[in-house]
């Protein structure tokens, strides 16, 4: 399902998110993440190094696969910058401001360099990224980090960076894609199906699991996380993503990825999982985002990670997605 | 962007809705998401030709990203592979190894190209493809860099004779420049030079018995002396002087005692007459001369000079460096005066130098000496008033509708 149709048909809106591109460092923006902050409507751009190229067809595979990251030849790095956004109230950008990361950063051990996929979250009153870094250990191990912002006149600075360890034993490789949930501060959903929900103590710098429920046989690939966790009423909802890895005929990598949405319980409990959809209809799409705005989601998406898109739709689509 | 993201909505697949998006993207000089429409309509394209123009647009967004060369390069190989009949990958491939350096791809893609283009009905559009003659101009810079100058001065003189009026302004500028610089080509390649215990000269002068040899590209020192009859002593001055012995017009005339001033603008040259020749050489902008000044100092006591060489590029200069001798004071016994003909763009600057000389009252002694087939670069004249008429009987070669090959005449 091409989600992106229905809501249209629904009286829905969808606009790309394009800034000039004389303002950005990498030639692509993608992977939004969106948050209404106090009304104001702030969207961060992953802006990327490199270009995908995706022969969805398997029809023009690049000389190396038909999905493969196209970096300058001469910068082997997988680099990202963050630009946050304001929109105005048709949705276009009002304001944007490259964050300012140079008071924090260190010379990069890995080739995974920034943070990445960043979800926009404001828990205690501090407005912040919530993503992945890799660039600190020379293995790439991935560890999610809280990034706190501050307005500096027109420029956007990240002012603190706290890197969140898994619960114990904290040893895996790769901790990427923890939902933030909005209303319950320093709390993400790590997995989906088994539900596991951690909380990071700021104080004592440690992570633990406060709910792990069961697996439950929901038809569904690997579910992962996608955007923030929104509280619904008594509930919790989510947008999902799900990746179909697989090798092409001459053995090459190759992914498709899904969306669905998801409603837990206030205990986490899967209470409904929507279809799966792509949003435009490509085969690599990736939201971080999703808010409320009146009687509407505000949603952010990223399409082949070349571009970007905001979707507006009605909240009432969404929970009829999930009856 | 709404109304085509709306037709891209309700029909995700169509290839043409796709290329429109990938083009809005590439317009506002988004070049990664142009790449990704721009393939997905490759992707879904039957027609080959619509298949063939998203890859060629993929290579402009990859190139204009920068830094992909590999893909960019492999990007137009897939569209070659696709439409081998099709001239647009070749012109970016050219374009691509020309800017590169790689001169014998730039060349071999221009050479498949040129044989194509007789097949090409429409060249896609906003790929600011100049027109045919430029895979002429890729491929003669090319053929220069690979060693082959002969074919680049063939290339150029092709397209002037053939499509100089469909040429813009630039490459008008390019191909006369080039031309220029390539000239009429290595003159140890064009004529011998004479040596006396080789050739015999045709017409005897004074003096020629003791003349060991020439220096001239086509035997303006031989031809200066012969109508002069082997005058010593004499007068000249040299408007693009260059090197001071190979091609030189004055060297030999210079040994036989007589005066001259040179012009040459090149430091190069200007340093090595400064090291081997007596006779000065101003090196000055030829045409910011005072040539008046000039001659009163050469030649205080009488108002004839016996040789004039005017010789500077392009053709355009050479005639404005004619107007500005002062012909009401001085005369000239004579002249070899470079019209470069053959690398004229404008055509028109050897019918200006004619008009020109003969309103002065000059005739011309031989027209259109050229130094081999077909490569007009100069018309030699004489002042009536001033020279043996028996002597420019016995020299003079005008025929309009010829070029002349001076070896021929001069050399028995």
């Amino acid at each position: 399902m091409e989600l992106v149709k229905k809501i249209l048909e629904q009286g829905g809106e969808i606009y790309p998110l394009l800034i000039p591109p004389e303002n950005i460092i990498g030639p692509s923006l993608t992977n939004p993440s969106i948050f209404n902050y106090n009304g104001k409507i702030l969207v961060n751009l992953r802006n990327l190094n490199y270009i995908l190229h995706h022969s969805e067809t398997d029809e023009n595979e690049h000389v190396w696969g038909p999905l493969v990251y196209l970096h300058t030849e001469n910068d082997q790095t997988l680099t990202t910058h963050n630009i946050l956004c304001e929109l105005n109230d048709d949705l276009s950008i009002n304001t944007f401001s490259v964050v300012d990361t140079s008071e924090l950063d260190v010379d990069p051990l890995w080739e995974f360099i920034g943070l990445e996929d960043c979800r926009i979250v404001n828990w205690d009153n501090k407005l912040s990224f919530c993503g992945v870094r890799r660039d600190t250990t020379t293995n790439g191990v991935g560890r999610m980090e809280l990034s706190e912002l501050k307005a500096d006149g027109n420029k956007i600075i990240e002012i603190s960076r706290t890197r969140i360890p898994a619960p114990p034993p904290d040893d895996s490789y790769c901790e990427k894609n923890w939902m933030p949930i909005l209303d319950m501060p320093y709390h993400f959903v790590k997995w989906t199906n088994p539900t596991e929900v951690v909380k990071y103590d700021p104080v004592k710098k440690t992570t633990e699991t406060i709910i792990l429920g069961e697996y439950e046989d929901l038809d569904a690939l690997d579910l992962r996380g996608a955007s923030q966790v929104l509280r619904m009423g008594d509930n919790y909802l989510a947008l999902l993503h799900e990746t179909d890895l697989y090798r092409s005929e001459a053995d090459r990598k190759n992914a498709s990825y899904y969306h669905r949405f998801i409603l837990w319980d206030s205990q986490f409990k899967i209470l409904k999982l929507s279809e799966r959809f792509n949003f435009l209809g490509a085969k690599i799409e990736f939201s971080c985002g999703m808010c409320k705005k009146h009687e509407d989601f505000l949603i952010t998406f990223g399409f082949q990670d070349n571009a970007s898109f905001i979707l507006k739709v009605k909240q009432n689509f969404v929970m009829d997605m999930l009856k | 962007m709404n109304k085509l993201l709306k037709q891209y909505i309700d029909n995700s697949s169509d290839p043409i809705i796709n290329f429109k998006i990938g083009r809005w993207y590439e317009t506002l000089g988004h070049v990664s998401p142009a790449i990704s429409f721009y393939l997905r309509c490759a992707d879904r394209a039957d027609d080959i030709n619509l298949r063939y123009d998203a890859l060629i647009r993929m290579f402009i967004c990859y190139d204009k990203s920068q830094g992909r060369d590999y893909t960019s390069e492999t990007t137009l190989k897939q569209a070659v592979s696709l439409c081998p009949n099709r001239i647009e990958a070749y012109y970016f491939l050219c374009q691509f190894y020309e800017y590169r350096g790689n001169y014998i791809e730039s060349f071999t893609n221009a050479s498949i190209a040129i044989s194509l283009l007789s097949q090409q009905k429409k060249i896609m559009p906003n790929i600011e493809y100049p027109g045919n003659y430029a895979f002429y101009f890729l491929k003669a810079h090319s053929a220069w860099h690979i060693g082959k100058p002969d074919d680049a001065r063939k290339i150029y003189r092709y397209v002037l004779e053939n499509m100089v009026d469909q040429l813009s302004g630039d490459y008008k500028k390019l191909l006369q420049q080039n031309l220029s610089v390539l000239g009429s080509g290595n003159p140890s390649k064009s004529s011998r030079r004479y040596k006396k215990k080789k050739h015999k000269l045709k017409y005897h002068f004074k003096g020629c018995e003791d003349i060991e040899q020439n220096f001239s590209q086509t035997y303006q020192d031989i031809c200066t002396l012969t109508l002069l009859d082997g005058k010593k002593n004499g007068t000249y001055l040299e408007i693009g002087s260059a090197d001071p012995f190979y091609g030189s017009n004055t060297a030999l005339l210079e040994q036989l005692g007589w005066k001259g001033v040179g012009v040459e603008y090149g430091e190069q040259y200007y340093y090595a007459h400064k090291a081997h020749r007596k006779n000065p050489v101003l090196c000055k902008d030829a045409l910011e001369l005072d040539y008046q000044e000039i001659l009163d100092e050469l030649s205080p006591d009488s108002n004839i000079i016996d040789y004039l060489q005017l010789d500077i590029e392009p053709s355009k200069n050479t005639f404005f460096a004619l107007t500005l001798m002062p012909f009401d004071k001085y005369k000239f016994r004579f002249i070899t005066y470079e019209h470069d003909h053959y690398a004229d763009v404008s055509k028109s600057f050897r019918e200006k130098s004619r008009q020109f000389l003969h309103s002065l009252g000059y005739e011309l002694l031989i027209n259109d000496i050229s130094p081999f087939d077909n490569h007009p670069y100069e018309d030699w004249w004489y002042h009536p008033d001033i020279v043996d008429p028996e002597r420019v009987k016995m020299i003079k070669h005008v025929d309009l509708d010829k070029v002349h090959n001076v070896e021929d005449i001069f050399l028995d």
